[in-house]
């Protein structure tokens, strides 16, 4: 495909540009009237993406008929809409966007924190618009790690497009998980340096190592494997937090309980074993009460008969 | 944002329409989950009144879209008709996205090479009014040409608008 065709797959800078000019001039009330029909039309045009959504609620629905199945990717590309247009909004500099925090005691102990943490989070909501936030909650720099952009042009739209000369430049730091990066070197040393480090647990892309959790009697979860095998040799406090949009222009940090090392076994490999069940346990939570806000566009699990299938049912 | 408050002293976000302050009664969302504090923005927006006017905006601009796509349907073919009806959500999405990016094009292109490229909001102002001559253009035309559809979505686009700005001319306070 010829570079500049590239720019308008949907992968491409293309839409992140006309979404960002969309933001900025369109009359706020079409805005509401021209996200839902964009939506059908990414739906309609996503195949790959709308069949691997519709695989992963068939998973976490398996009662569900092909109609509602349906109508839940559906609002998932809805919600991912949103969400998009809501960080544009933010990158533009409006400030519209209403938050509110559960789990405030949490989020306090983690900024006052000594050493280093760590942050586990889903692909919900989006980090990016909630970076402003955490910066005034947290008080200390947070590092996060994101996948780059799969075609050159948007990787650089992306990194030239956040906000600049703030605090937040500073303070909110993006590591990308290019190939042959060394990233789990330089994550190391961000733990090291007593920082927090936030990293997404359920999202298995590119050369990410998968670790297969029992999730049913038919289906095992592939969760990435990277950031347990971190936590379990930093043996720094971890805790789950989540970005949920909760309606319009509206979203809700929530900070659920840590996971424990004091009560973890001694063992590495046991103490990893313990932390991923945990982990499972806690997406599996807030996915099934937030489903339609699981933005993870790739098959997530995989039947437990398959082949190349994870360890045996339990 | 403005400062942190506990969640329970969230007031009602306040609604853009004269109208909306009217019909609407403004109330703060039912809190859900185990939310503690809340962090509002500078600009906010009524969830309800938004809901209403996406409603409205999509039903009225897709209906009257389809009025002046379908015209003169009585002297197609039965192929062409349907052909037409297949087309309508595209036109509609066409014309609703065309309107915002000729808008865009014509005004704010022109504005964004003199001294009032920081005027944000004018700009947008200027927009919200051109968008809404187009979309009253066409209410003129089915009105005109659309038979008695037609003209009953016309009356419906002029009252809503005759009404926002009428109603734009009382005190906030004389509306709650």
């Amino acid at each position: 495909m010829p570079p500049w065709l590239r720019r308008f797959n949907i992968y491409g800078d293309f839409w992140r540009r006309y979404l960002a000019l969309g933001v900025r001039f369109c009359p706020w009330f079409l805005e509401p009237v021209i996200i839902p029909a964009f939506t059908a039309f990414f739906y309609l045009l996503c195949g790959g993406q709308r069949r691997a959504v519709q695989g992963n609620l068939r998973a976490l629905f398996p009662a569900d008929d092909a109609w509602a199945i349906h109508r839940r990717a559906f609002a998932v590309f809805l919600n991912f809409a949103w969400v998009l247009t809501d960080s544009a909004h933010q990158r533009s500099g409006d400030d519209v966007i209403d938050w509110e925090v559960a789990g405030q005691e949490r989020l306090a102990e983690l900024g006052k924190l000594p050493g280093a943490a760590m942050i586990f989070t889903a692909h919900m909501g989006s980090y990016d618009l909630a970076a402003p936030l955490f910066v005034e909650k947290l008080r200390r720099r947070l590092h996060t790690v994101r996948a780059p952009e799969r075609v050159a042009e948007t990787q650089e739209y992306a990194t030239q497009d956040r906000p600049t000369g703030n605090a937040i430049d500073d303070q909110f730091v993006v590591h990308y998980n290019t190939p042959g990066s060394m990233l789990a070197v330089e994550l190391t040393k961000v733990l090291q340096a007593g920082e927090v480090l936030a990293v997404q647990g359920d999202r298995v892309m590119f050369d990410v190592s998968p670790m297969p959790v029992p999730f049913s009697k038919d289906y095992n979860w592939r969760l990435p494997k990277g950031p347990c095998v971190l936590a379990a040799v930093a043996r720094c406090p971890i805790y789950p937090l989540f970005v949920i949009r909760v309606g319009w222009r509206r979203y809700r940090i929530e900070a659920r309980p840590e996971f424990r090392w004091e009560t973890a076994s001694p063992n590495r490999r046991d103490s990893q074993r313990e932390l991923e069940e945990w982990w499972s346990q806690c997406l599996r939570e807030v996915i099934e009460t937030h489903w339609n806000q699981w933005f993870v566009f790739e098959p997530a699990f995989e039947k437990r008969n398959a082949p190349e299938g994870g360890p045996p049912a339990t | 944002m403005n400062p942190e408050i506990p969640i329970q002293n969230e007031s009602p976000a306040p609604m853009r329409l004269a109208l909306s302050r009217l019909f609407l009664t403004p109330k703060a969302p039912i809190h859900t989950g185990a939310a503690e504090s809340f962090l509002p923005a500078k600009s906010r927006q009524d969830a309800i009144e938004a809901r209403w006017v996406a409603r409205f905006m999509s039903v009225w601009t897709f209906a009257a879209i389809g009025l002046w796509w379908l015209h003169g349907a009585a002297q197609m073919r039965a192929w062409q008709l349907l052909l037409r009806l297949i087309a309508w959500p595209i036109v509609w999405f066409l014309f609703v996205q065309g309107t915002v990016i000729a808008c865009i094009a014509l005004i704010v292109v022109p504005l964004l090479r003199t001294s009032l490229a920081n005027e944000h909001e004018k700009i947008k102002s200027l927009m919200q009014v051109a968008c809404l001559v187009v979309l009253s253009l066409l209410a003129a035309w089915i009105m005109k040409n659309g038979g008695s559809l037609g003209t009953g979505l016309g009356i419906v686009w002029w009252t809503v608008l005759g009404a926002e700005m009428l109603a734009g001319f009382a005190p906030p306070s004389a509306l709650q």
